[in-house]
């Protein structure tokens, strides 16, 4: 029986070579996901930990209630205390904090929220175990600052060269002593590191004599675990001591949450590819088992039964799956390799592939079970064909219309879940999108159970156009595509499941990047905006009254973050603003009122906040501050806002009022319309204003609006290459369903040919027929692609006001025309096979 | 009776040939399994005949009928259609030709599954981009008895029905020959009779030239004249012939080359 098997696998080894490549994309996809998933997390997880190994005990203060751990410090005579603890051999006092460096040009170098400083500390050798000098030495002398290899290249310096480096306690220049490596735990991918000396690192992050923590070597002979009982017994209070390989623990599951995400991501395009596979294998089979039905009948016709042709068939399509998926692990360690190489720049870590046994045995039996099947329905077909067909014409029997049960069931599938959908849109609740999800689904499968019922209406619309177009091969090509609707439909479908994702994904992308366009960019009317460069840090206070001072005739103004009040016993955030400027600076739709009344000492309010608290214009609340300082403020001012804009304020205040309550409002940023416009000049003024300090940065309107709104082009972009895998196989799909149905006609193009059918001529028939596949794949995915991005928009609407459906015509379009011009590029090899087919030979063809 | 081969072109003067080969030759194959197929075959068909080709299986009659045709190559020799060369053309000419000048039926009938009766009728027409006229549609359509039916998939007519919708389609661009590949093989003696009766009436009514290879002496009676191939050679012509005869002359040669 697997000896018959075989032979069949190995006779019709090209027919099935197509089936083969789809199992072996999918698996490729599958596996590569995983090897790339777990090398990825090993090597982060790595690199996160690999600095502790050397590390015996780290002694740190512990967080005081309330935050605020980094004020609190280990004074010098604890230090030295921890040095005379029997079996340390080293103590290494550390201190760190923000640190950016400035490119020669005065720009960040660096991205990501890792701009780091810290101290150079020798030991008796002069050297600091925890930094491998490449070039020059560690900074002696205040004044010297030393790089990490990476950020000194990017920078273009050399030993001696000036380098400003800012910290929060503002910019500075110093002389490049040296160029160093270090560790992934000291500095992250993508990240800068700046040593400078203990004094000046102390001074610049914490206060002078003070470490942030206290790094022990064990001396040899001494577990880390003494080591951590004997500092323990000596430590003062309000420290702690843990052991390095704790350290690494915590670090390591940190990394691994990281790499879990984006290893997620990759198995559920995975899932899609292999979803697409499953049609196209299916598809393969039925098309076989039709151009077998003599021989099956035969073999049923001299005593086999029915389960041994079965069992015959499974095991082709056991065969198979297994043998493509050995491929398909082979090559998707190949492509996890070649990701790897490609994205080994300074931002991902780097390390061995890793390929488990989970991802070897998973992704054989993911592609082996899919293959069996996506073949189990041809198979039970096959096993309907009766002995007597052997006798039969030559004729393979005209395929079954569709049947009535699979339109009830497709009907059903696809009404439920449109309702479903429908329902999880307009109604809206917490579960919404979990209703749309699964509605999704269900109106997918429908579609897809539909799509051959559709394919005769469709070619139907499109007949009369191709007839007058191209009158031969334009109706031969429309009639042949609903030759076999069941096998269309397949095709189709598997072009249809992409283009839904990639459809309702640029929907949901074109929406959401017009929303966050609005929220950012609508409301600024200001030249430049000045934020810290590196998330999570503030301007000093101070610098907006400053940057004024040096600007004369620009209009500038602090984005003052208040916090902390209740204003007529509501929680409130005021944020204090320039008076005389911010009017110049945001754009204020003032439905009440007059903003001048700022200048008054009073506030204004958006529309929102005002309605969601109940106040109204001329309003006199009164104002309270925990600290108990309290007063009362009128409402001067309303204007119409949106509460998700990123610049907008809820509540705008004269930065006077908000210095009497407040002695240290955060500046988030400051607005400057420079005299004169913006412009190159006047941006180099502005930076030279602020001092040329990297750890600013100066925005204009289109940095504002990549700031706020993040990369949601590059995260697309990413999902639409994701996507295009899918696209692949299902033009291979289509590839496969053509060759396979140029076979069977070949009598007919013969036919064709001798009666004066030029090779041209027969070439665009089978291009045709492949358009028109693709077309109704593109049209079926692209409507119920726009449908659930319309529907998954409904449920973000309710959370994100000002989100409103954008369609974008122009991605929609290319997404329909790539997958034509991928439908067509899979009739290439079909459509050269089918011109040059042999006239005498087909034409006598019984 | 009995013609040298090669002689056959030089009987006829030029003027009022449909179709004719001089020294065509084909070979299959080289060095051990070399087959010549045509061993300069030089025949004639003179307008407004029906001739038929017959022979023993592997005499060639097919790969004549084909080169003559247009539809296969052919290695040394001549090839014309009225006046043109076969053998200068390519493949867009050749094809151009075919669709323009030369009518097909075959023994499987090689109609279009998914075209209606009518549209395999005017298949040639369209691919041409030309309409046919409608008058001699009318005539063809009508002289083989199909009118009722042309709105029919041929899945849905009888092979006799499907073979005249063959023959209608070879007639209606009024070509300047018809070739026809053992037309009657697939059908019984009555539907066989029929389409032969067609060709025949539309030889001697309308002045059609048609070429039929066929192997069946019944078939062959119909034609005006005969011609016998064996070994890839003309051995033998027949006018006016009858059933019998053809099929006594077949005998003879048949243990003629078994004496060879």
């Amino acid at each position: 029986m697997f000896r018959t098997a075989l032979r069949n696998v190995l006779a019709y080894k090209a027919r099935l070579l197509m089936t083969a490549l789809a199992v072996v994309l999918g698996v490729a996809f599958l596996s590569g996901s995983l090897v790339f998933g777990d090398s990825l997390g090993q090597a982060a997880a790595a690199k996160a930990t690999d600095g502790y190994t050397r590390i015996a005990v780290s002694v740190s203060p512990d967080a005081p209630p309330g935050g605020e751990a980094r004020q609190a410090g280990i004074d010098a005579r604890t230090a030295t205390a921890l040095a005379g603890v029997p079996g340390v051999a080293v103590a290494a006092g550390r201190v760190d904090g923000f640190a950016a460096v400035a490119d020669r040009d005065g720009g960040l170098i660096g991205h990501g929220s890792s701009h780091q400083g810290g101290n150079f500390a020798p030991g008796a050798d002069g050297t600091d175990p925890a930094y491998r000098f490449v070039k020059g030495t560690g900074p002696a002398r205040d004044g010297a600052v030393a790089l990490d290899e990476n950020t000194a290249r990017q920078g273009g310096y050399r030993i001696g060269d000036s380098v400003r480096v800012a910290t929060g306690k503002g910019a500075a220049t110093y002389t490049l002593s040296g160029m160093f490596r270090t560790d992934g735990t000291r500095l992250p991918s993508g990240g800068s590191l700046v040593l400078f000396t203990g004094s000046t690192a102390q001074q610049l992050f914490l206060a002078p004599g003070t470490f942030r923590s206290i790094e022990l070597t064990a001396a040899p002979g001494t577990t880390p675990q003494q080591l951590l009982e004997r500092v323990q017994a000596q430590l003062p209070k309000g420290t702690s001591a843990v052991t390095g390989a704790r350290l690494a623990q915590i670090q390591r599951n940190l990394a691994t949450n990281d790499s879990d995400t984006m290893s997620q991501i990759l198995l559920g395009f995975s899932a899609v590819a292999l979803f697409v596979a499953a049609f196209l294998i299916s598809n393969t089979f039925s098309m076989l088992v039709g151009r077998r039905t003599r021989e099956l009948a035969l073999m049923r016709a001299v005593g086999a039964s029915r389960r041994q042709v079965r069992s015959i068939l499974l095991a082709e399509s056991v065969l198979i799956g297994a043998g493509a998926s050995a491929v398909g692990i082979a090559v998707g360690t190949g492509v996890a390799a070649l990701l790897r190489a490609f994205l080994a720049s300074a931002d991902s870590p780097s390390g061995p592939l890793v390929v488990s046994p989970v991802t070897v045995i998973g992704s054989l039996l993911a592609g082996t079970v899919l293959t069996v099947v996506a073949a189990w329905l041809p198979v039970r077909r096959a096993m309907a064909i009766p002995p007597v067909a052997a006798l039969g014409t030559a004729e393979p029997a005209t395929p079954a219309r569709a049947g009535s049960l699979r339109t009830g069931l497709g009907a059903a599938l696809a009404l439920t879940g449109t309702a479903a959908v429908l329902y999880g849109a307009l109604a809206g609740g917490k579960d919404a999108r979990t209703v749309i999800g699964c509605g999704a689904v269900l109106a997918l499968t429908g579609a897809i159970v539909l799509i051959p019922l559709l394919s005769r209406p469709f070619v139907a619309l499109l007949q009369p156009l191709l007839a007058r177009l191209r009158p031969v091969h334009g109706t031969l090509a429309a009639r042949n595509t609903v030759r076999d609707p069941r096998r269309t439909g397949a095709t189709a479908a598997a072009l249809a499941i992409a283009l839904t994702l990639a459809s309702g994904l640029s929907v949901l992308g074109a929406s959401t990047a017009r929303y966050l366009d609005r929220a950012t960019t609508h409301d600024f009317t200001a030249g430049y905006l000045v934020k810290a460069a590196a998330d999570g840090m503030e301007l000093a206070p101070g610098t907006a009254a400053d940057l004024a001072k040096k600007l004369p005739g620009s209009a500038v103004s602090p984005l003052d973050q208040s916090t902390r009040y209740r204003l007529g016993g509501t929680e409130s955030v005021l944020t204090g603003v320039d008076p005389a400027a911010i009017g110049r600076l945001l754009r204020y739709d003032v439905v009440a009122g007059s903003l001048d009344s700022l200048a008054k000492g009073q506030i204004a309010v958006a529309d929102f906040k005002a309605k969601e608290a109940g106040w109204r214009l001329g309003q006199t609340l009164p104002l309270q501050r925990p600290d108990g300082r309290h007063g009362s403020v009128t409402i001067g001012a309303v204007y119409r806002a949106d509460p998700q804009s990123h610049l907008m304020p809820s509540i705008t205040a004269p930065d006077s009022l908000v210095a009497r309550y407040d002695r240290a409002p955060v500046t988030a940023a400051i607005l400057v319309a420079p005299d004169g416009g913006p412009g190159q000049a006047a941006r180099r003024s502005v930076v030279h204003a602020l001092g040329d300090n990297p750890a600013l940065a100066v925005l204009d309107r289109e940095g504002v609006k990549a700031e706020y709104s993040g990369d949601i082009g590059g995260q697309l972009n990413v999902f639409y290459a994701l996507l295009g895998m899918a696209l692949v196989i299902a033009a291979l799909g289509i590839a496969n369903t053509l060759a396979m149905s140029v076979l069977e006609r070949r009598k007919e193009l013969g036919t064709l040919r001798a009666l004066g059918l030029d090779r041209a001529g027969v070439t665009r028939m089978v291009r045709l027929e492949a358009l028109i596949v693709g077309a109704l794949g593109a049209t079926a995915g692209t409507v119920l692609g726009i449908f659930l991005g319309w529907a998954l928009g409904r449920t973000l609407q309710e959370s994100v006001a000002g989100y409103a459906l954008v369609l974008p015509w122009g991605r929609l379009a290319l997404g329909i025309l790539i997958a034509l011009a991928g439908a067509l590029l899979a009739s290439l090899w079909p459509a050269r096979r089918a011109a040059r087919v042999d006239i005498p030979a087909a034409t006598s063809a019984q | 009776m009995t013609t040298t081969p090669g002689d056959l072109l030089a009987l006829h003067p030029a003027a009022g040939i449909a179709a004719a080969t001089t020294d065509l030759t084909k070979v299959y194959g080289s060095g051990e399994t070399r087959v010549v197929a045509l061993d300069r075959v030089g025949i004639a068909f003179r307008e407004g005949e029906f001739t038929a080709i017959m022979g023993p299986s592997g005499c060639g009659k097919s790969t004549l009928m084909h080169c003559a045709a247009g539809l296969d190559s052919f290695d040394s020799g001549s090839v014309r259609i009225g006046t043109t060369e076969l053998g200068a053309l390519d493949d867009r000419q050749l094809t151009a030709l075919r669709r323009d000048r030369i009518g097909f039926v075959f023994q499987a009938f090689n109609l279009l599954p998914t075209l209606t009766a009518l549209e395999n009728i005017t298949l040639p027409m369209t691919i041409a981009g030309r309409r046919p006229d409608p008058q001699w549609l009318d005539h063809v359509v009508s002289m083989v008895g199909l009118s009722g039916r042309l709105g029919h998939r041929p899945g849905q007519l009888s092979g006799g029905q499907q073979q005249r919708v063959a023959v209608a389609r070879a007639l209606v661009s009024r070509p300047a020959i018809v070739f026809a590949d053992e037309p009657t093989g697939n059908l019984d003696s009555r539907a066989g009779a029929e389409v032969l009766g067609f060709l025949r009436d539309s030889v001697h009514e309308t002045g059609q030239t048609v070429v039929m290879v066929t192997h069946d002496p019944v078939a062959a009676g119909y034609a005006d004249r005969v011609v016998f191939l064996a070994d890839g050679r003309p051995v033998d012509e027949m006018v006016r012939p009858t059933p019998d005869r053809v099929l006594d002359l077949m005998k003879s040669l048949d243990s003629r080359s078994r004496t060879s």
